[in-house]
């Protein structure tokens, strides 16, 4: 069924004029196949403690699922990306419509290898940022760019901005301990991504780069108590959700 | 009643030219009910609180009363504490369709107060649905330890969920962490130096439970309902990829496995096919 033909998409609506592949073929020309959300996750190294390095240069949806990289040390499975295309590149007959964006950022940690997910012997935990002041810190100095095809590189903005979504709820105890926390999350619990004003379309057979991008080296803010914020040899793990519609070309 | 006449399924209008069985379309269904369809299944981490590579657990495949094994317990029949569906292995009769427009998961915990989980995934065993919380002197990682918030967060994270419908294509829909449900929350821990601190230096006493959602969340639109159609089973699956790991949860800091349950609703329509 075509997009244009049917009222359950009116999100898509908008944009039945847009064009996704070089043959004149519109989102309203495209057949649905399923709303889904694909996530794909990248590591960055952490060499000094509570300190991000400089120049972070991140790839998101390069990586697919049974590929090496995006700073994982062996294949990575479901639990890392949904994506089963290498370099942000579709099939010839498939094309993305991503309508809302969320990040998510935490660490992974163990006592061998961080960016091994196939890890059996110390498995790896999987933790959110411990404390709202450095959440701010790492969603604020850190943004994200997308390239279609040769296009032009745009910067969509700090992943702050960009709730994630959330998922644990505590309440806890009022903190008269400026140490205490039970860690934090990009964006409320109910956080459904952020709705982006134009879609961001993976065109057939054409490569799309999305990157997380830094600047200076920055300090995240530690909570003064034996646990780091972001210990030696972990990992800043940084997952990007796109939550929209796969499709397949007309034929 | 068919519900295309009726602008109380405003709801549904948008899939009313939808397929549900060869040339009976939503529109067409005639209203029942309109109801929430929950599912609990279950899985086992091992002692030192590691969840397997491709640990799987199925939702909506035990209807109410059938053997809950299939599910991931170890023992017992489903109840009305684990699902209302009555639909075996995700299969309505012949003349009715659920169509679910909204989903959740919520995650716990389940405990009979035995050490392995062949006991705290046994349904014939009385046990408590509890919270993911951490034990009060949780295992150091890296010298550090962490809580039942990041146990939640490992969980839904790492695991996604599939739907397949008859033979059709799986298609992996989203992770856990998108689909959360209004749920409970405590407060406890007044004391900060008995709280349960990131440090876990004077984490003493306290515990923090905690849930998939805030009190007040809503649950999540499917941009496309599920439909359950008479006669085609559909198969509803949570899995994860790479190993992780949780924190063995035990008051005496012993390893202990933790039986975790996943637990999967769908607030939808009820109906029954067109007469004639």
């Amino acid at each position: 069924m075509a997009i244009k033909d049917e009222a359950a998409f009116a999100e898509l609506r908008p944009y039945l004029k847009m064009t996704v592949a070089p043959n004149g073929v519109t989102i309203g020309d495209l057949n649905f196949v399923v709303a889904q959300t694909q996530w794909s996750t990248a590591l960055q190294a952490i060499t000094v403690a509570n300190t991000v390095p400089g120049d972070v240069n991140l790839d998101l949806f390069q990586s697919a699922q049974g590929d090496v990289g995006q700073g994982f040390s062996t294949a990575l499975t479901r639990g890392q990306t949904s994506w089963l295309d290498s370099q942000g590149r579709l099939p010839a007959n498939q094309v993305f419509i991503a309508t809302s964006c969320g990040f998510q950022f935490f660490v992974r940690e163990a006592t061998t290898d961080p960016g091994d997910p196939a890890s059996t012997t110390q498995a790896i935990l999987e933790h959110n940022i411990p404390s709202e002041d450095a959440l701010y810190t790492i969603g604020r100095n850190l943004s994200w760019d997308a390239t279609i095809g040769d296009g032009i590189t745009r910067n969509y903005g700090n992943l702050l901005w960009f709730g994630g979504y959330g998922a644990n709820y505590g309440v806890t105890a009022p903190a008269n301990d400026p140490e205490f926390t039970v860690g934090a999350i990009a964006g409320d619990s109910a956080s459904r991504g952020r709705h982006l004003r134009i879609p961001l379309v993976f065109p057939p057979n054409i490569n799309v780069r999305i990157k997380v991008r830094g600047g200076n080296s920055f300090a995240v803010p530690n909570t003064a108590s034996a646990q780091d914020t972001l210990p030696v040899g972990s990992k800043l793990a940084i997952r990007q959700f796109l939550h929209g519609y796969l499709c397949t070309m007309p034929v | 009643m068919a519900h295309d006449n009726a602008s109380i399924f405003e709801e549904l209008a948008p899939y009313a030219r939808m397929t549900v069985v060869p040339g009976v379309t939503i529109g067409q269904m005639n209203y029942v009910n309109q109801s929430d369809l929950y599912s609990v299944g279950a899985f086992s981490s091992t002692a030192a609180g590691v969840v397997s590579a491709n640990t799987e657990v199925q939702l909506f495949n035990a209807a109410l009363f059938e053997s809950a094994i299939n599910q991931g317990f170890t023992a017992g029949s489903m109840t009305l504490n684990q699902t209302n569906s009555r639909f075996s292995k995700g299969q309505a009769p012949a003349n009715q369709a659920f169509i679910a427009t909204h989903a959740g998961f919520w995650l716990g915990k389940r405990v009979t107060g035995a050490l392995d989980n062949t006991a705290n995934l046994d349904l014939t065993v009385a046990g408590q649905e509890q919270l993911l919380t951490a034990g009060a002197t949780p295992i150091a990682i890296n010298a550090g330890t962490f809580d039942g918030v990041n146990d939640l967060f490992a969980v839904s994270q790492n695991f996604s969920w599939d739907l397949t419908i008859g033979r059709g294509i799986t298609r992996t829909i989203g992770t856990l962490s998108e689909y959360i449900v209004p749920g409970s929350y405590a407060i406890e821990a007044n004391d900060p130096v008995d709280a349960l601190q990131i440090d876990g230096a004077t984490a003493l006493t306290s515990v923090v439970p905690v849930q998939h959602g805030s009190p007040c969340s809503t649950l999540k639109k499917l941009e496309v309902p599920i439909v359950f159609p008479p006669l085609v089973n559909v198969s509803i699956s949570a899995k994860c990829g790479s190993p992780f790991q949780l924190l063995p949860q035990s008051q005496a800091n012993v390893a202990v496995a933790t039986g975790v349950t996943v637990g999967m609703v769908l607030r939808g329509y009820l109906m029954t096919m067109p007469v004639g």
